[in-house]
């Protein structure tokens, strides 16, 4: 048996410690970087994890090689999903970011990739032409179970 | 001729020696103090939150539980409050307030007090609630794209994820001296080494758990590895590995020895660390979970009732 004692100073500490989590999750959430660091794209034949950081700082590529589009402003720096979604739907108007700098009707024949069809290009592509990293000759070299 | 003298009990009153369940729910708290605390450094003020919602609110289940039940209130003796600890320790420290608090209704409800309360849970209340959550929401439970946004000083890459997709050269950063020191991403507090081995070895020497479930389990993980990385070292990963990574130290000393799902006499306590073993490193070269370990205790949680069948012979017979 628990004396009074000790079950005041469980519900004490037990009380502290809500309003600690409480205080903990809405002071100090876990805020992405405005560069990301690595990009998970969930997909189911196996989730690809994309170390965006180490592309960055330690391989020799210039950001406009995959941030393409525009290909001369850093302030056109966005994401990938920005303009090419995951699972855009068919004769969809153009995602909304397009539109801030295009007209809808300048844009509207234009095929946009989808992002796992962007990426796989984007990826492949630029493995195979410098001959590192996964070359896709197999799915698992990049979508791990 | 029977001795008179050898069966002989004195009546009451006895001395008790002092130890009670409660203060053995203590030392295992402050046991897992170091591994918890290194995850604090590692994941900052997100952990703190975790941490402390975990346990606030695995209390308030178990004292709801105990009004609604009618029972006596024993969130003081300090179970609820290890269990809160350990689910906590088990998670990424990004886990959601929502996810965390619906963790420890269910390990409280489903996983203790639906038996009962303490001692009657067939199965270990965290695993039970861990395998419920990462079967309905994988996704929070996922290491490597909860923890996308930290940056470490190390391969952030979860090993056995990466054990398991690209064998054996895609873990050479991890060697035992980085894993022993925490460098690996995992649960808040199932990544240090050392402090995990410590906490067990603490437990055991203060008899809180059983060594032969502890040594039989990290036995049973190390030859049934090393078979596995013999047989094929580039594909699996070796022994020592295995021994460090996910939630195989936490498992041996805060998971598989818990009282009431794990067995009493020696056999079976050796029959179910090394099955749990076993298991684990199907689970995790064979299977299609990164890590078994969860999946293994549970499993010997259930063979547990037929290990304790295993009994010595009775002394003397009825006339």
């Amino acid at each position: 048996m628990t004396s009074e004692r000790d079950l005041k100073l469980v519900y004490s500490v037990a009380v502290i410690l809500f309003i600690v989590g409480l205080f903990c999750y809405a002071a100090f959430p876990v805020k992405p970087p405005d560069e990301p660091l690595r990009i998970q794209y969930r997909s189911a034949t196996g989730n690809v994890l994309f170390e965006h950081a180490k592309h960055a700082t330690e391989y020799d590529v210039s950001c406009y090689d995959c941030h393409h589009h525009p290909g001369d402003d850093e302030a056109g720096l966005i994401a990938c999903s920005e303009c090419h979604l995951k699972n855009p739907e068919e004769n969809a108007p153009p995602p909304e970011r397009c539109l801030d700098c295009h007209d809808a009707d300048d844009i509207e024949d234009t095929e946009m990739p989808s992002q796992p069809d962007a990426s796989h290009d984007q990826c492949s592509e630029c493995h195979s032409g410098i001959g590192a990293g996964p070359v896709k000759q197999a799915c698992s070299e990049c979508h791990a179970q | 001729m029977r001795s008179e003298k050898m069966f002989i009990v004195s009546h009451a009153p006895f001395w008790h020696n002092g130890s009670n369940v409660a203060e053995r729910h203590y030392g295992m708290l402050l046991a897992a103090m170091p591994a918890v605390a290194l995850g604090i450094v590692q994941y900052g003020l997100p952990a703190v939150a975790v941490i402390a919602m975990s346990i606030s609110t695995a209390i308030f289940w178990e004292w709801l539980m105990n009004r609604v039940t009618k029972r006596s209130i024993t969130v003081g003796d300090g179970n609820a409050a290890l269990l809160g600890l350990l689910f906590a320790m088990l998670i990424p420290a990004t886990t959601p307030w929502w996810v965390v608090t619906t963790g420890t209704f269910v390990m409280m409800v489903l996983g203790k007090h639906i038996f009962g309360g303490i001692g009657g849970n067939p199965f270990h209340p965290v695993v039970v609630s861990l395998m419920i959550l990462t079967v309905s929401w994988g996704a929070f439970f996922d290491f490597n794209g909860a923890l996308v946004n930290y940056s470490f000083s190390f391969n952030a890459l979860y090993p056995l994820g990466l054990a398991k997709n690209f064998g054996t050269a895609a873990v050479a950063d991890f060697t035992p001296g980085n894993l022993l020191l925490g460098r690996q991403i995992g649960g808040i507090g199932a990544t240090f080494g050392l402090g995990l081995i410590g906490g067990g070895a603490y437990l055991i020497a203060k008899r809180y758990i059983r060594w032969e479930i502890a040594v039989s389990f990290l036995s049973s993980i190390f030859l049934t590895a090393l078979i596995f990385h013999l047989a094929a070292p580039d594909q699996y990963a070796g022994p020592m590995f295995h021994l460090l990574t996910g939630y195989t130290l936490v498992g041996a000393f805060f998971l598989l020895p818990e009282d009431s799902s794990s067995p009493v006499n020696f056999l079976p306590m050796l029959i179910y660390g090394a099955g749990a073993g076993v298991m684990t490193m199907l689970i995790r070269n064979i299977g299609n979970y990164h890590d078994g370990v969860l999946l293994a205790v549970l499993l010997m949680n259930l063979v547990n009732p037929l290990l304790d069948k295993i009994r010595p012979k009775a002394l003397g017979k009825v006339a």
